[in-house]
């Protein structure tokens, strides 16, 4: 049979709509694709929504088969922090009890962590049993560093406690988790550094997954130190850009390398095995937070979810997961920045297909790879060259010199070159 | 004697004594043995030495010495502009002025070339900019070529034709011809594998094989195997270990490492001790460095290196070949001689720093980088400021770059000329840079590998001269002298060994 009359018939770019609550980088791609805007209630193909319509009224509507929404229903049980490490938790144990040991204790990459205030006595009997370890406390709810402080004597937290009305009941009490500073991160000159990567599930069942080659780690401008008397110096322990952008040392230079430039860095200095063992395990640790909420994410077809995942490597070359982003800012600072997350976008929507011009078959579209669907995909684990394509060379990219900046961009004074 | 014309004559009779005795020396042998009247030998070192003049063309050591003056006046300057002492020990009240002045002066920075309407050039020493660019680096790429270009020899056939060529050095000099290019650097023959191009294409295997064969030969510790083996350019995880062999050989000896430590905090403690004027200079470089985007983790690493390297004494004999010793006078005694400012010779220039950070993406060790840094410096970097006429050095340089534009692309040239702009004006900040605030780290460090391969800096100008072939149809394309300049703005796409290729084999 003529495998032409299998697929769906093309659709005419103009007659694809989208919906949109950003008016940034989204906003430019599906323009710059011959798309229509709409802020119709149901009469559009693709609706990059926020949380508050995926609340509201996602659960009340009927969508056609070609449309598509860009978040899970409840995609809150692996971004919310307390929830994450709760799923991880869970599949550790399961995975003991069906005597699966060696799977199970593959997921170490998370920091020992405790919910408060519900898990206060568990927390206090780990602190008094470690009492040279430093802690970090984040609320569950807020973003960009904010609320995040770092203690070693509890009694810095019943300070705390008093201040914010906190209940033991646990009603109406903001909840935090509290989790292991990992006091020996890698650094780069001294500085301490997160990655960003980015990925894409388009099922849930079957799992499947596409996992960014670019994404950039975030340095701190700062000498990186354990020294006590700097414990509550955010500039030096966080480094969330909000934070970092007013320290006295930010310069135009910004405080962003491409994950390519860290992975040529790390293979300069630690050489090739060690640094492909580290992107091979930073993959996993992508995968298996995912495996670990595929059981309990509602799925549907109509949905899909670009993840942020925040990941910290540590002096031994472990990556750790620090917590997963389900809207993963669009908005671009630099023209560097614009540059990858407009290519970023137009890989989704191209592996997306609202045109219909895939065969469905692919496993590599623009700088995404698919690493699982329903199984591994792809890179032979244990290869001894590549372990994962994260950090590898995009050259799908649409060239920056290609690309029309947005007028405030166009003038900026940053430095930032490339990050892809 | 100068007015009797004869210093010229006495120098000319100095320059074949010297060519004479060297020929001689090459047909006797590597021991030279003087072979009298009677047919005796007599042993060398009985014949005095012959005297070395540093320069012996007339018009370029006249260039030179001017070069030493202006920098000497720049030093000058900034040491009345910033209120401070060439050099003075460091004290509490020191340091306090020094803090204030950081606080100032982050927000002036040199400004950038003039954007020309008119066609003539904005005078670097007009007094409106001196009041912003206080801290300015005695050495920028502006004023030495602008030196370079003054160099005029008084028996020049411009002289009497008035044709001057296109080019803008006036000096007759001795560069090899493309042909012989070709030859020096035939290991970049497109028909051998190189790192740098041929990962992209041969994949796993390559660089599999690349890395079995280097990681052979540095544990047999063969000096000359492995730099013969670096002319193919070396694999990334290997870099580390091969140039620390090549450059730094001390690193390998048992108490070396001891050694070395030692060497840099006692540099280091120097640096706590005595304030130079240059310590501002090189903080501001290194600010400017920071602002770069691959390089502005390493700005605390910098000054840890750049401060320590420019009182090592080690470089003394090498910087000083760039520019001639300035010798600093005490206020103690009369007697109190610095034999050269700043101790180790070297001035600072614009871009030494970007000079140094491509180093940390090589080794994480301070003391590494620092050794690294020093012998690449007195190898190769110090000739970047030198005005000689002897080969490898800036004028040379210069001079095989202008000429390679002229053969390859002549068309280029003119029209390039006719809007307003000279190639070498464009090129030359990029060779005075060694390339290094314009490439990507990775290309950057496959070009120098290349050069420590080769032991000489010939690719800066064939690379230049192949960035222009390869961009020759946009400059045509291009009406103004903007425009031209817009053009060599993006550097992120250049590859390195592929141009190199071009340019030789092509």
């Amino acid at each position: 049979m003529d495998k032409k009359d299998d697929r769906p018939e093309r659709r005419a770019v103009s007659s694809i709509k989208f919906r949109s609550y950003l008016h940034n980088t989204i906003y430019d791609v599906c323009k710059s694709r011959g798309w229509k805007e709409t802020d119709a209630d149901l009469d559009w193909d693709l609706h990059w929504a926020d949380l508050q319509w995926m609340r509201d009224v996602f659960d009340h509507v009927r969508l056609e088969d070609h449309q598509r929404v860009n978040h899970f229903r409840n995609n809150y049980e692996l971004t919310r922090k307390d929830l994450t490490i709760k799923n991880l938790k869970r599949m550790k144990k399961t995975l003991e009890k069906e005597d699966k040991l060696q799977e199970a204790a593959k997921f170490d990459f998370f920091p020992q962590t405790y919910v408060l205030p519900a898990e206060y006595g568990l927390f206090e009997v780990d602190y008094k049993r470690n009492p040279q370890q430093a802690w970090i406390m984040k609320p569950i709810g807020k973003a960009q560093g904010k609320g995040i402080f770092l203690f070693t004597r509890i009694s810095q937290i019943s300070d705390w406690k008093k201040d914010h009305k906190w209940r033991q009941e646990g009603q109406q009490a903001e909840t935090y988790v509290v989790q292991r500073y990992i006091e020996n991160p890698h650094l780069v000159a001294s500085k301490k550094y997160d990655l960003r990567l980015y990925a894409l599930v388009t099922s849930y069942s079957p799992l499947t997954v596409w996992l960014h080659r670019g994404g950039f780690c975030r340095f701190s401008h700062h000498r990186f130190s354990m020294n006590l008397k700097e414990i509550d110096n955010s500039y030096i322990h966080l480094t969330n850009t909000s934070i970092q952008k007013t320290s006295n040392k930010y310069t135009n230079s910004g405080c962003k390398w491409g994950i390519r430039r860290l992975r040529q860095f790390l293979i300069s200095t630690y050489g090739e095995e060690a640094t492909n063992t580290l992107f091979g395990e930073m993959q996993q640790v992508v995968l298996r937070s995912l495996q670990s909420v595929q059981k309990i994410m509602i799925n549907d077809k109509h949905c899909f979810e670009l993840y942020g995942f925040d990941v910290l490597v540590d002096d031994r070359l472990k990556p750790w997961l620090i917590e997963v982003n389900c809207a993963p800012s669009f908005s671009a600072e630099t023209p560097a920045d614009y540059h990858m997350k407009f290519n970023l976008f137009e890989d989704i929507l191209n592996i997306l297909d609202f045109e219909r011009k895939n065969t469905g078959t692919e496993e590599r579209v623009g700088g995404f790879d698919l690493i699982w669907k329903n199984g591994p995909v792809g890179l032979a684990k244990g290869d001894k060259y590549l372990t994962s394509y994260l950090g590898c060379m995009n050259e799908k990219a649409i060239p920056i010199s290609k690309m029309k900046q947005p007028p405030r961009l166009a003038a900026s004074q940053a430095n930032e070159r490339v990050l892809i | 004697m100068d007015e009797l014309g004869c210093s010229l004559k006495l120098k000319n009779c100095i320059r074949e004594l010297e060519e004479s005795a060297e020929r001689r020396g090459s047909i006797n042998g590597s021991n030279p043995e003087i072979v009298t009247a009677q047919g005796k030998g007599v042993d060398a070192s009985a014949v005095p030495n012959i005297p070395k003049l540093t320069e012996s063309h007339h018009a370029i050591s006249e260039g030179r010495a001017k070069w030493r003056s202006h920098i000497l006046t720049e030093l000058q300057g900034i040491s009345s502009d910033l209120g401070i002492p060439f050099a003075r020990h460091r004290t509490a009240t020191t340091e306090q002025a020094r803090q204030n002045r950081e606080a100032v002066l982050p927000s002036e920075t040199l400004p950038p070339p003039a954007e020309r309407s008119d066609g003539t050039e904005t005078d670097v020493t007009n007094t409106k900019q001196k009041v912003f660019t206080r801290n300015r680096p005695p050495v920028t790429a502006r004023s030495m070529l602008k030196n370079i270009c003054d160099i005029r020899s008084a028996n020049h056939i411009s002289n009497t034709t008035k044709l001057y060529g296109w080019g803008l050095i006036q000096v007759e000099l001795q560069i090899p011809t493309p042909d012989e290019l070709t030859e020096i650097f035939n290991e970049l023959n497109p028909s051998n594998r190189q790192c740098g191009v041929d990962e992209q294409i041969l994949k796993e295997k390559f660089t599999d094989d690349c890395i079995r064969q280097m990681s052979a030969l540095l544990a047999k510790n063969d000096k000359t195997a492995i730099r013969q083996r670096l002319k193919r350019g070396a694999p990334v995880c290997l870099r580390q270990a091969i140039w620390k062999l090549i450059l730094d050989p001390t690193s390998n000896e048992a108490s070396g490492n001891e050694k070395r430590r030692a060497h840099l905090e006692a540099l280091q403690q120097d640096v706590l001790k005595v304030e130079l004027l240059t310590d501002d200079v090189l903080r501001k470089d290194i600010r400017e460095c920071a602002d770069d985007e691959k390089y502005f983790v390493f700005d605390d690493a910098l000054e840890k290196v750049l401060l320590p390297l420019s009182r090592d004494v080690y470089c003394t004999p090498y910087a000083t070949k760039a520019v001639d010793a300035i010798k600093g006078f005490g206020r103690g005694s009369p007697n109190e001689v610095l034999p050269a400012y700043p101790p180790s010779g070297i001035i600072p220039a614009d871009g030494l720093a970007r000079l140094c950070a491509p180093l940390c993406f090589i080794f994480t060790n301070l003391v590494d980088v620092y050794f690294v840094l020093r012998a690449m410096y007195c190898r190769y970097w110090s000739k970047l400021y030198t005005i000689s006429s002897s080969p490898s050095t800036m004028l040379t340089l210069c001079k095989l770059f202008e000429k390679l534009v002229h053969i390859y692309n002549p068309d280029v040239a003119y029209h390039c000329i006719t809007a307003g702009i000279r190639p070498l004006e464009i090129a030359f900040p990029w060779m005075f840079s060694a390339f290094s605030g314009y490439l990507e780290v990775d290309q950057l460090l496959h070009l120098w590998d290349r050069v420590i391969a080769y032991d000489n800096l010939l690719l800066f100008p064939i690379l230049a001269a192949a960035i222009f072939l390869w961009r020759g149809k946009s400059i045509l394309l291009c009406d103004s002298y903007n425009e031209i300049r817009h053009l060599f703005t993006d550097f992120s796409k250049i590859q390195v060994i592929p141009l190199l290729q071009y340019l030789l084999f092509a």
